[in-house]
């Protein structure tokens, strides 16, 4: 059981914002979805949830075409939006009652449940407050806490980790892994890369419209796509030399950047000190998702 | 429940700041207008009439009729004050008219006995009803061609501080033809309820060889005043020429309370513009705007269609104007009430609130129509609103002047157009449904209004309501469904 898309195309009037989408959600995995602004990852997710309909292909929920069975699809699909627009003169747990209202949840439980998912998201005791005057990170924590009403099979996460403290980041990933954990598919679109990495099970890129081939974390590391960023207060002609055997080598003023590094960062370091470098400063990103999204998009450097 | 989520779409419409403030609005603008309005409250009123009768002893008090303002009668007497000489019939003091208690329309034709020469009734009329326009004729003519005399009196009427009045007297008399003698005119006081002999004290008023039109002011009766009495002598009408002696129009004071109808159904005009727009914006703020920025796509994620989120928000938004229009109206009935005594008259209340509820609904629904056209929707339905309700001024004022004060006078497909045109909406619901609802739950009540078949008025209505919303549900070409 799974969500679909093949050669999904959509646009807004004679606009085409997504040309070829292609991807496949499976329970109990983490697909991260990137891409450049503007790229169509919140149209990727609103067509996914049903609530725009493809001009061309098909995306089929559990084998459901979302056209057919919307109510059917909806069930099983919850949105939860980068920066939720939820009305916000009303108080939490109105709107979280309404939701649940709308979720298909028995007039005598509505409060019971609502209580139950903001404790899940740390809520509980904030029922009253307006959502006016949420933060964005309690803001995001009340999408989700909408987002599992009626517990959905799939999540579609939508920039998640945009606007958030690192606790509020920790939270969600948690949030985001839990959920793994107990059997649920999700879509993770987000800009911060590092902490797509660090999560997705499986990334997919929209370029120009169209998606990549989904790729797993082991894959772009058998690739070796790391990138070391270093400074060295007695450079001379031979360091570059030696460093072009580790990757490919840019220099920007006194910064030297080696990607595509396949050996252990930490040799190499070792290896420079060695050969009487002065190193003053040594960074491996080791972020090989960012490397890949700037070969696939071209937004490299 | 048949509305998902009612109690949540409630609180956010009542805290709608836009809703509070013109709701607000229309209360006050509408407490200032009653206040300014309303009559004071005065009590049941005396109505005096002249007795007239001629020399065969037979008076007539012919077609007085009663409109009630829809308010329904208590009911009527009329006492009955006899002077001078008493033939030989019994003459009976009180009259009443039972089945005009609840009708606004009271007829009366009365034949009394024979009387002496010189002798007379005044009629005392009490009205046992606070708000109504009293409209009579007192008819006297087909004169004996012999040597007769004739009493008439002033119409007086007691105020609500209990002192008599006069509204000018007038009437035409005079012989009817060139070659009928003059008539004479007499004035005595009279003592009422006296039998035994006839007035004589005679002062004469002038002598009159052609119609002449008499006007007699002054304070007759009450304490200070003895009630007053006029006799006419036609003298001898030998030429076998009908006198037309006195035909005069007898009106009551206008109630103060038909002026205030008026500038009330003004005042709801107002109301009936305000509230619709009201009600456009709530609509506007539920749906129609949330679906063109984006906010609703949330919502719309849930499992919950399109249409049935439309439906269930211009449901919620159709209960809150409807109870906000109630509200209004029954704030508006206390109020008056309050300050004058006085209920607003009921057929006034369904014109306005149906021509009203109706309007409403129907924007409501070209609001959601009209959303197709995204952040423009707004505009297309306000303009649309005020196309509306300016035509229904202008433009039904113009079909009006131009046919007619009554649709009805209307040619055939003049009317058919009327129907169907949204300008006269209100005014249509105003002339044809309040009296057709009226005359249902007031069995004795009289439509003079009906313009249009009851049922045709309330199928319109509901097309006017449903259609525009049904269009929208129906509506292809979403890109969102």
């Amino acid at each position: 059981m799974s969500i679909e898309a093949v050669h999904v195309s959509v646009g807004y009037g004679k606009k085409v914002v997504l040309r070829d989408l292609t991807l496949s959600i499976k329970e109990g995995e983490v697909l991260g979805l990137a891409g450049l602004n503007g790229s169509g990852k919140t149209t990727t997710i609103k067509t996914l949830a049903g609530i725009i309909s493809p001009h061309a292909g098909k995306v089929l929920v559990d084998g459901v075409d979302p056209a057919d069975a919307k109510e059917f699809v909806s069930e099983r699909i919850a949105w939860v939006q980068e920066n939720p627009l939820f009305e916000t003169d009303s108080s939490i747990f109105d709107l979280v009652k309404y939701f649940a209202t709308l979720r298909g949840i028995d007039r005598v439980d509505l409060e019971r449940t609502a209580h139950y998912v903001l404790l899940r998201v740390g809520l509980s005791g904030a029922e009253r407050t307006k959502v006016t005057r949420l933060s964005m990170g309690m803001r995001k924590r009340l999408s989700i806490a909408v987002a599992m009403l009626g517990n959905p099979k799939y999540y579609l996460f939508d920039e998640m980790f945009n606007g958030l403290d690192p606790e509020g980041i920790k939270f969600m990933k948690d949030k985001i892994s839990e959920l793994r954990s107990s059997g649920h598919g999700i879509l993770l679109s987000s800009h911060v890369l590092s902490e797509l990495q660090s999560i997705a099970n499986r990334v997919v890129i929209i370029v120009n419209g169209e998606t990549t081939e989904p790729v797993t974390l082991a894959e772009l590391l058998s690739q070796g796509q790391s990138t070391i960023r270093l400074r060295v207060s007695n450079p001379d002609e031979k360091l570059l030399e030696r460093l072009k055997a580790y990757g490919t080598v840019s220099v920007r003023q006194d910064q030297i950047n080696v990607s595509g590094v396949k050996q252990d960062p930490s040799a190499i370091n070792a290896e420079l000190v060695n050969a009487g470098y002065m190193v003053t400063e040594f960074v491996s990103t080791d972020n090989i998702l960012e490397e890949y999204f700037a070969q696939k998009t071209g937004a490299h450097e | 429940m048949i509305i998902k989520g009612l109690s949540y779409y409630l609180k956010r419409i009542v805290k709608q700041p836009s809703f509070i403030f013109l709701v607000a609005f229309i209360l006050i603008i509408s407490f200032l207008a009653i206040y300014t309005s309303a009559p004071a409250p005065f009590n049941e009123q005396n109505y005096v009439l002249s007795g007239i009768y001629d020399d065969n002893g037979t008076v007539n008090l012919s077609t007085y009729s009663m409109n009630c303002m829809g308010q329904p009668l208590k009911g009527i007497e009329i006492n009955i004050t006899v002077f001078g000489k008493i033939g030989s019939p019994t003459v009976p003091t009180n009259l009443n008219f039972p089945d005009i208690a609840s009708n606004d329309n009271g007829y009366a034709n009365l034949t009394l006995g024979n009387f002496s020469q010189l002798s007379g009734v005044i009629f005392n009329i009490h009205v046992l009803s606070k708000d109504f326009s009293f409209t009579g004729q007192s008819v006297f003519r087909n004169l004996a061609v012999s040597n007769n005399t004739y009493a008439i009196s002033p119409q007086l009427v007691l105020n609500a501080s209990n002192q008599y009045y006069s509204i000018p007297f007038i009437a035409y008399f005079g012989p009817g033809g060139t070659s009928a003698p003059p008539v004479t005119l007499y004035s005595t006081n009279i003592t009422p309820n006296s039998f035994s002999s006839e007035p004589t004290n005679l002062t004469l008023v002038g002598t009159y060889s052609h119609f002449h039109l008499l006007t007699v002011n002054g304070v007759f009766g009450g304490p200070s005043n003895p009630d007053k009495a006029f006799f006419l002598y036609t003298g001898n009408n030998s030429n076998n020429s009908t006198p037309y002696v006195f035909s005069g129009s007898v009106y009551g004071p206008p109630p103060d309370l038909a002026n205030t109808i008026s500038f009330m159904g003004e005042i709801w005009a107002i109301t009936g513009f305000l509230i619709t727009a009201t009600a456009i914006i709530v609509m506007e703020t539920m749906y129609s705007r949330e679906l063109a920025n984006g906010t609703l796509d949330l919502v719309l994620s849930q499992p919950i269609s399109k249409r049935r989120l439309m439906l269930d928000r211009f449901g919620s938004s159709a209960v809150v104007m409807v109870l906000a229009l109630v509200g209004i109206v029954v704030f508006d009935y206390v109020s008056f009430y309050l300050l004058s005594g006085h209920g607003l008259p009921a057929v006034l209340i369904e014109s306005v609130f149906f021509g009203i509820l109706v309007a409403m609904i129907s924007m409501m629904g070209f609001s959601v129509l009209f959303s197709r056209f995204r952040r423009y929707g707004f505009y297309f339905t306000f303009s649309f609103f005020i196309l509306f309700a300016v035509g229904s001024l202008f433009a039904g004022g113009a079909i009006l002047s131009t046919y007619g004060t009554s649709p009805s006078n209307l040619p055939a497909y003049i009317q058919i157009i009327y129907l169907l045109s949204p300008t006269n909406f209100l005014e249509l619901y105003a002339n044809s449904i309040a009296p057709g609802i009226a005359s249902y739950f007031q069995p004795n009540y009289i439509p003079s209004d009906l313009s249009f078949p009851l049922f045709l008025v309330i199928v319109m209505g509901l097309v006017w309501a449903i259609f525009p919303v049904m269009l929208a549900y129906f509506a292809k070409g979403s890109r969102r469904n």
